[in-house]
C-alpha cells in the first residue's frame, strides 16, 4: 500500500511513524534559507564596508562559514532544522528517527555540492524523485531523511453513545472504518454524516427493514411526516454505537488511566526542548535524589529545568519506555487514530531527546590531533597512495613536458592567468613585497575559502563513482605542475619555492587526503562488496568524515602560513626553504609515526 | 485502492502525489510519451516557419497534456493498469471534455492541478462545479498556488541543469553559448530543435509529478471534507453485506467499477446542502414507523451532544480599529470627485460583455467547428452509464451475446472432443446465462455466485409454473449444467461423455430458440462456420474466468 509514512523501529521495540518530506516543501525551505543568507551577506557587507582589508578578511571568512556551515549549525544545535525548514515544519533526522549528528549533518551538506551538479541541483532533484524517501545524494551519503514534524493529535473522540452490537462479524479494516467514522464525525456537516451512514444500510439497516421490504410494499403508504431524516439520524446513531462497541469500554478507561503519565512526559519534553540542549537527565539524578524521598509525586514540578531529568517519581527514560509500551499496545488494540497520533508524537519527541548525539569525535579533539588523525589516514593507506599518485604523477609529467615544450603550459591554463601568477614571483611582484597586516588577514580569509572549498568539492565529487575526485586531483596536479615548471623556466624559481614550500606541506597533503576520501566514496559505490550500494556509501562516508575534519584543520594551518609567513621579506628565501623542508618532514613524520603506540 | 487514503495536510498530500507518480511511472510515462511526444515531434516540423507561435502553442496546450497522467493515475489508484491501447482509446473523450474553456479563459488558472480532477473526473458543470471548486479549495489555496509556482521553478531548474550538463560535456562551450547569445534564440535550425528538446525533457520530468500532486491534494481535500476514505470503506462493507447475506459472510473485495463510480459520480451532499439522504423512501418509511417517536427523540438528543457539533473555521481580515481606518480613507479617497473611476468601470463592463459574447459564441458553435464527427459519435452514451443495464459479466464470465458463437452446442461439442472439457462447459454455462438474461425477467448481478443464479432461476421457475412450464425445463437443465460446471471448474472433475451429450442436447432443446433470437445476425444453420468454431479467445476466456476457490 502506497503511503507517505514509514515506520522505523526504536530500540524500545515500538515502531515510530516518520513522514518524509517531498521536493515541493524542500524547495520552499531552500528558497527561504537562500533569502536569509543573502540578507546576511548584504548586512555583513554593509557592516564591514568601512573597515578596509580587515573587514574584507572577516567578510570572506563569514562568507565561507555561511556557505558550508550554515545548515550544519542549525541542524546540529538548533533543533535539526534551518529557519526555512523550521518554518515549513521540516526537520532532518537519521533514518532511524534519531536527531541528526554532527557527522551526518556535515556529510549531507558537503555532498550538497554533488547534488548541485551539473547545475541548478539537477542531480539532487532527480535523486529525490527517484528515491522512496525523497532523499538527495547528500541524504543518501549521510543516512538522513528530511521529514515532517510529527502531527499534533486531533481533539476528536468517539461520542458517548450506548454500544450497539453489529449484526455481522466485521473485518479489521471495516472496524477501522467505523472508528474513523465515529472519530471524525465532528468534521463533517450533518447531512454528510447522515449520507455516509446511509451507505451502510445493510449494516445499520434496522435489521428487519430489508425483510419487510421484500414481503410487501403495500403497507408502507402510511409513513411518518419526516421519515427520511429520522431514519438517517438513527443510522448515524447506530453506526456510532457500533463503533463504540468495537472500541469496547477499555479504551476510555485506558486513556483516563494513563492521561496523567502522558501529560507528565509532555511537560518534561517541553522543558527539555526549550531548556538546555544537553541531556538534563544525565546530570539530574544526584540533584533529584535529595528531593525525591521527601517529595510527594504530585508536588514535583516537571517544568523546572533542574528537575527535568526526573519526572514525577520516575526518571525520564523510564517514563519514556512506559509510553513506548503504551503506543505499541494502543496500536495493536486499535484504539483509534487520535490517540495513536498523540502517542506517536510523544514517542518521537522522546526518542529524539534520549538518543541525541552531539560532539564531533567520540575521543575528543586533542587525542584526534595527537594521533587519531594519523591513524585513520594510515588505515586508508591504499586510497591515500592512489590519490597521491593521481595528483603527483600527472603533475610531474606535466612539469617534465613543459620543460621540454614550454608552450604546453598554455594548454593547462589561460596565458594571462599564467603571466599574472608568474609576475607575482618576479622582482617587484606580490610575493616579494611586505604587505600590511590587514591585507594579510584578507588574504587569509580568501585562502581558507578557496582551499577548503576545493577540498570539499574534491571530496563530494567522489559520490559520482569517484569521477569528480579523480578529475579534481588530476586537474590540480596538472595545473600545479605546469605553473611550477613555467616559473622555473622563467627563472623566478627561488622566490617561488621559498613561497610555496611552507604552506605546501599542509595544503598539498590536505588536497591529496580530500581526494582520497572522495575516491573512497567512489569505490564504495563502484564496488560495494556484500553490502547494498546505499549502505556501502553510508559506511564509507561515516569512515571518511573524520579525515575531512583533519583536512579542514590542515587547510586552516596552511592558510595561516600562506598569508602570514610565506610572503614578506623578514625572513630570507634560504631560511624559508629550510623551515619549509622541516615542515614537510614534520607532516610526513606525523602521518607515518604519530599514534603508533595506541592499540585500541 | 492502491494508496493509503487518510486525512493529510496539503503538503503531505503533495508528497503522496509524488510517490504515486514514482510508483506508477511505467504506465504514466508510457502514456505520456505516447501522446505528448508526437505532438512535440509535430511541432518540430512547424518550428522553422513559425518558431515563436509554435513554442507558445506548446506551452498553451499544457492543460491537455495534464489530462493524460491524470487519467492513468486515476486508474492506477484503483489497482487497474490501463494499457496504452486503453489510454489512447480514452483520450479523445478526455481531451474533448471542456476543451474550449480549458484552453481559453481557464488557461491562466493558477490552481490548475487542483481543479483538473474536479473537471475531468467529476464532470460537473455550471453552478454545481463552481460550488464544488470553492469547497475543495477551502484551506489549501495558498499551498496549491505554491505547488504551481514550485513546479514552475523546478522546471526552470531542470532546464538550467540540462544546459549545465551540455556545458560540461562540450569541448568548446564558448561557441555553443555564442550561438545562443549572439545569433538569437531561434536563428539556427539546431538551436531551435535543441530548445524544443530541452523544453520537452524539463516538461516531462516535472509535469506528471505536478499533476500527481494536484490529484493527491484533491483526494486529501475530499477526505478532509467528506470522509472519502470512510465512504469507500463503508461502501465496500455494504457491498459485502449485500453480496453475501449475513448467513454466509465471506470476504470478497468489491469490484473496481463500483469504486470508480464512487470516485467519479457519487457526489456528496456537502456544500450543496440539499439532497435528502439516499435511503430508499419505502424502506425509510417503514424504518421510521418501527422506530417510533421515542427513538427519534433519543436520536435528536444524541445529535445535541457536543461531539456532534461541527467545527467551522473562517478567517477574515478586519480593520484593527475601524474608526482610524475610516478617517484615513476619508483623507485619501475622494470618491465623488474622482472622474476616472466611472469611465474605468464602463470600460470594464464593455470588455466583460465582449468577452462574454465571445465565450457564448464559442460555446454555441464549438461543436460545429471544433470537433470532428468521429468524436461526437459516442456523445450520447454517457448518461446511460449509471447502470440499469444487464451486466456484461457474471462472476467473471463474459455473458455478452456478441461473445457467443452462433451454434453453442456444436461449438461446445467441438471443444469437448478436443479435450477441453472445462472450456466447453464454460461456454455452455455462460451462454445459458446469456439466454436467461435475455428472455426472462431475472435481474442478474455481476457479483452473483453460481448458487445465487441457480436459486433465482428456480424461484422464477416456481413462480410461473402455472404458465407453459417452459421455464421449468430450463431450470432443470440449468441446474444440471451448473452442477457439471462447478465440478469441472472447482474440482477439475470432467463429466462423462453421455452426460456431456445429454447436456448439449438439453441445451439445444431449451435454450436454442432464445439464443437464436439473441443473435439474429448470425446464420443459424451454418454449424461449422467460422463463428461456430471456438476461437482462441474462447479458450483464453475460460482460463481467465476460472474461479479461484
Amino acid at each position: 500500500m502506497l503511503d507517505t509514512v514509514r515506520y522505523v523501529e526504536a530500540p524500545e521495540g515500538v515502531e515510530i511513524a516518520i513522514r518524509a518530506a517531498g521536493p515541493v516543501s524542500r524547495l520552499g525551505a531552500w528558497l527561504i534559507d537562500q533569502a536569509i543568507r543573502i540578507c546576511l551577506y548584504i548586512g555583513a557587507a554593509k557592516l564591514l564596508d568601512r573597515s578596509g582589508d580587515w573587514g574584507l578578511g572577516v567578510f570572506v571568512l563569514f562568507l565561507f562559514a555561511c556557505e558550508w556551515f550554515y545548515p550544519v549549525l542549525f541542524e546540529v544545535y538548533l533543533g535539526g532544522a534551518t529557519p526555512g525548514k523550521r518554518s515549513l515544519g521540516l526537520v532532518v533526522l537519521h533514518r532511524d528517527g534519531t536527531p541528526v549528528s554532527w557527522t551526518s549533518s556535515l556529510v549531507r551538506n558537503l555532498v550538497l555540492f554533488a547534488d548541485f551538479l551539473p547545475f541548478g541541483y539537477l542531480a539532487g532533484l532527480v535523486s529525490m524523485l527517484v528515491d522512496r524517501d525523497f532523499r538527495r545524494l547528500g541524504d543518501l551519503a549521510a543516512g538522513t531523511v528530511v521529514s515532517r514534524r510529527p502531527e499534533t493529535s486531533s481533539v476528536f473522540r468517539v461520542p458517548d453513545v450506548p454500544p450497539v452490537r453489529p449484526p455481522v462479524a466485521l473485518q479489521l479494516d471495516e472496524q477501522r472504518a467505523l472508528l474513523e467514522y465515529a472519530e471524525r464525525l465532528g468534521t463533517w456537516s450533518r447531512e454528510r454524516a447522515c449520507e455516509l451512514a446511509g451507505l451502510v444500510e445493510p449494516l445499520t439497516g434496522v435489521a428487519g427493514l430489508a425483510a419487510v421490504d421484500t414481503d410487501g410494499d403495500a403497507d408502507s403508504g402510511a409513513g411518518v411526516a419526516d421519515p427520511a431524516g429520522a431514519a438517517a439520524a438513527a443510522g448515524v446513531a447506530r453506526l456510532v454505537g457500533m463503533a463504540s462497541w468495537v472500541l469496547g469500554a477499555r479504551r476510555e478507561s485506558y486513556s483516563r488511566e494513563h492521561e496523567a503519565e502522558w501529560q507528565e512526559l509532555e511537560q518534561a519534553l517541553g522543558a527539555m526542548e526549550h531548556g538546555s540542549r544537553r541531556r538534563p537527565w544525565a546530570a539530574a539524578p544526584a540533584a533529584a535524589q535529595e528531593s525525591a524521598p521527601g517529595a510527594a509525586p504530585a508536588g514535583t514540578q516537571p517544568g523546572a529545568p533542574a528537575d527535568a531529568g526526573r519526572v514525577g517519581t520516575r526518571t525520564f527514560p523510564d517514563l519514556f519506555r512506559q509510553v513506548c509500551h503504551e503506543l505499541a499496545l494502543v496500536r495493536s488494540r486499535r484504539y483509534g487514530t487520535a490517540i495513536e497520533t498523540r502517542l506517536n508524537r510523544l514517542v518521537l519527541r522522546g526518542h529524539q531527546q534520549l538518543y541525541r548525539r552531539t560532539g564531533v569525535e567520540p575521543g575528543g579533539v586533542l587525542p584526534f590531533v595527537l594521533g587519531g588523525f594519523a591513524r585513520r589516514v594510515r588505515s586508508e593507506a591504499r586510497v591515500v597512495a592512489a590519490a597521491a599518485l593521481l595528483f603527483v604523477g600527472p603533475g610531474l609529467l606535466m612539469a617534465g613536458a613543459v620543460l621540454v615544450w614550454p608552450e604546453l603550459a598554455v594548454a593547462a591554463l589561460p596565458a594571462d592567468t599564467l603571466e599574472e601568477i608568474t609576475g607575482q614571483f618576479g622582482p617587484g611582484g606580490g610575493a616579494a613585497a611586505q604587505p600590511m597586516v590587514g591585507e594579510l588577514f584578507a588574504r587569509f580569509g580568501l585562502y581558507v575559502w578557496n582551499n577548503v572549498s576545493i577540498a570539499f568539492r574534491t571530496f563530494a565529487g567522489g559520490v559520482v563513482y569517484g569521477v569528480g575526485s579523480l578529475f579534481f586531483l588530476v586537474y590540480n596536479g596538472v595545473v600545479s605542475g605546469a605553473v611550477a615548471s613555467h616559473i622555473h623556466q622563467v627563472g623566478f624559481d627561488r622566490t617561488f619555492y621559498a613561497f610555496v614550500i611552507g604552506h605546501g606541506a599542509f595544503e598539498l597533503t590536505a588536497i591529496v587526503l580530500a581526494g582520497a576520501c572522495g575516491l573512497r566514496l567512489g569505490l564504495a559505490v563502484l564496488a560495494p562488496g556484500p553490502l547494498r550500494r546505499s549502505r556501502s556509501l553510508l559506511a564509507a562516508a561515516r569512515a571518511t568524515v573524520p579525515l575531512l575534519y583533519g583536512v579542514t584543520g590542515m587547510l586552516f594551518v596552511a592558510a595561516l602560513i600562506e598569508s602570514f609567513w610565506s610572503p614578506g621579506l623578514a625572513v630570507s628565501a634560504g631560511g624559508k626553504l629550510e623551515v619549509g623542508a622541516g615542515l614537510w618532514a614534520g607532516v610526513l613524520a606525523y602521518f607515518t609515526l604519530a599514534g603508533r603506540r595506541h592499540r585500541p | 485502492m492502491a494508496a493509503a487514503i487518510r486525512p493529510r495536510g496539503p503538503a503531505e498530500s503533495f508528497d503522496l502525489g509524488f510517490r504515486m507518480v514514482r510508483q506508477w511511472w511505467r504506465p504514466i510515462y508510457g502514456a505520456w510519451f505516447l501522446t505528448v511526444l508526437p505532438i512535440y515531434a509535430a511541432a518540430a516540423a512547424g518550428l522553422e516557419r513559425w518558431p515563436g507561435a509554435t513554442l507558445l502553442c506548446l506551452w498553451w496546450l499544457r492543460p491537455l497534456f495534464d489530462r493524460v497522467p491524470l487519467y492513468v493515475l486515476s486508474r492506477c489508484l484503483f489497482g487497474e493498469r490501463p494499457t496504452w491501447r486503453q489510454t489512447l482509446g480514452a483520450l479523445p473523450r478526455r481531451w474533448r471534455h471542456q476543451l474550449v474553456g480549458a484552453l481559453t479563459w481557464r488557461r491562466p488558472d493558477p490552481w490548475r492541478s487542483l481543479h483538473l480532477p474536479v473537471r475531468q473526473l467529476e464532470r460537473l458543470r455550471g453552478r454545481e462545479r463552481r460550488a464544488r471548486l470553492r469547497l475543495l479549495g477551502t484551506g489549501c489555496r495558498r499551498q496549491a498556488l505554491g505547488l504551481t509556482v514550485g513546479c514552475l521553478l523546478l522546471e526552470v531548474g531542470v532546464l538550467i541543469g540540462l544546459f549545465g550538463l551540455i556545458h560540461m560535456f562540450l569541448p568548446q562551450p564558448e561557441r555553443f553559448w555564442k550561438a545562443f547569445v549572439e545569433n538569437g534564440v531561434l536563428a539556427e535550425r539546431w538551436v531551435g530543435l535543441l530548445w524544443l528538446a530541452l523544453f520537452f525533457v524539463a516538461l516531462s520530468v516535472v509535469e506528471p509529478f505536478y499533476v500527481g500532486a494536484g490529484f493527491a491534494l484533491y483526494l486529501g481535500q475530499r477526505t478532509r471534507f467528506e470522509g472519502w476514505d470512510v465512504e469507500i470503506a463503508l461502501r465496500r462493507l455494504a457491498a459485502r453485506l449485500i453480496a453475501a447475506p449475513p448467513g454466509l459472510a465471506r470476504p470478497r473485495p468489491a469490484g473496481v467499477p463500483v469504486l470508480l463510480i464512487g470516485l467519479c459520480l457519487a457526489l456528496p451532499a456537502v456544500g450543496q446542502a440539499l439532497a435528502p439522504p439516499p435511503l430508499a423512501a419505502a424502506g425509510a418509511a417503514t424504518a421510521a414507523g418501527q422506530l417510533g417517536h421515542q427513538a427519534r427523540a433519543a436520536v435528536e438528543e444524541v445529535f445535541r451532544a457536543p461531539e456532534f457539533e461541527t467545527l467551522d473555521q473562517e478567517v477574515h481580515w478586519v480593520p484593527r480599529s475601524p474608526g482610524a481606518r475610516a478617517a484615513a480613507a476619508d483623507e485619501d479617497w475622494d470618491w465623488p470627485q474622482a472622474p476616472p473611476v466611472p469611465r474605468r468601470v464602463k470600460l470594464g463592463l464593455l470588455a466583460a460583455a465582449a468577452a462574454g459574447g465571445l465565450a457564448l459564441v464559442l460555446l454555441r458553435w464549438r461543436r460545429v467547428w471544433l470537433l470532428p464527427a468521429v468524436w461526437r459519435a459516442d456523445a450520447g452514451e454517457r448518461p446511460a452509464a449509471a447502470g440499469t443495464r444487464a451486466p456484461l459479466t457474471v462472476r467473471g464470465l463474459d455473458v455478452r451475446p456478441s461473445s457467443l458463437p452462433a451454434d453453442v452446442p456444436a461449438a461446445a461439442w467441438q471443444l469437448w472432443e478436443r479435450g477441453e472439457a472445462a472450456a466447453a462447459l464454460s461456454l455452455l454455462y455462460r451462454s445459458a446465462l446469456a439466454a436467461l438474461m435475455a428472455t426472462t425477467a431475472i435481474r442478474f448481478a455481476e457479483s452473483w455466485t453460481e448458487g445465487d443464479c441457480l436459486n433465482e432461476v428456480r424461484r422464477h421457475a416456481a413462480a410461473d409454473a402455472g404458465d407453459a412450464g417452459a421455464m421449468g425445463g430450463q431450470a432443470e437443465i440449468f441446474a444440471r449444467l451448473t452442477a457439471s460446471w462447478q465440478a469441472a471448474a472447482y474440482a477439475r472433475r470432467e463429466p462423462d461423455e453421455p452426460i456431456m451429450r445429454d447436456l448439449c442436447a438439453g441445451w439445444r432443446r431449451t435454450f436454442e430458440a432464445p439464443a437464436a433470437a439473441l443473435a439474429p445476425a448470425a446464420p443459424a444453420a451454418d454449424v461449422a462456420g467460422p463463428r461456430g468454431a471456438p476461437t482462441s479467445k474462447e479458450r483464453r476466456d475460460w482460463r481467465r474466468s476460472e474461479p479461484r476457490p
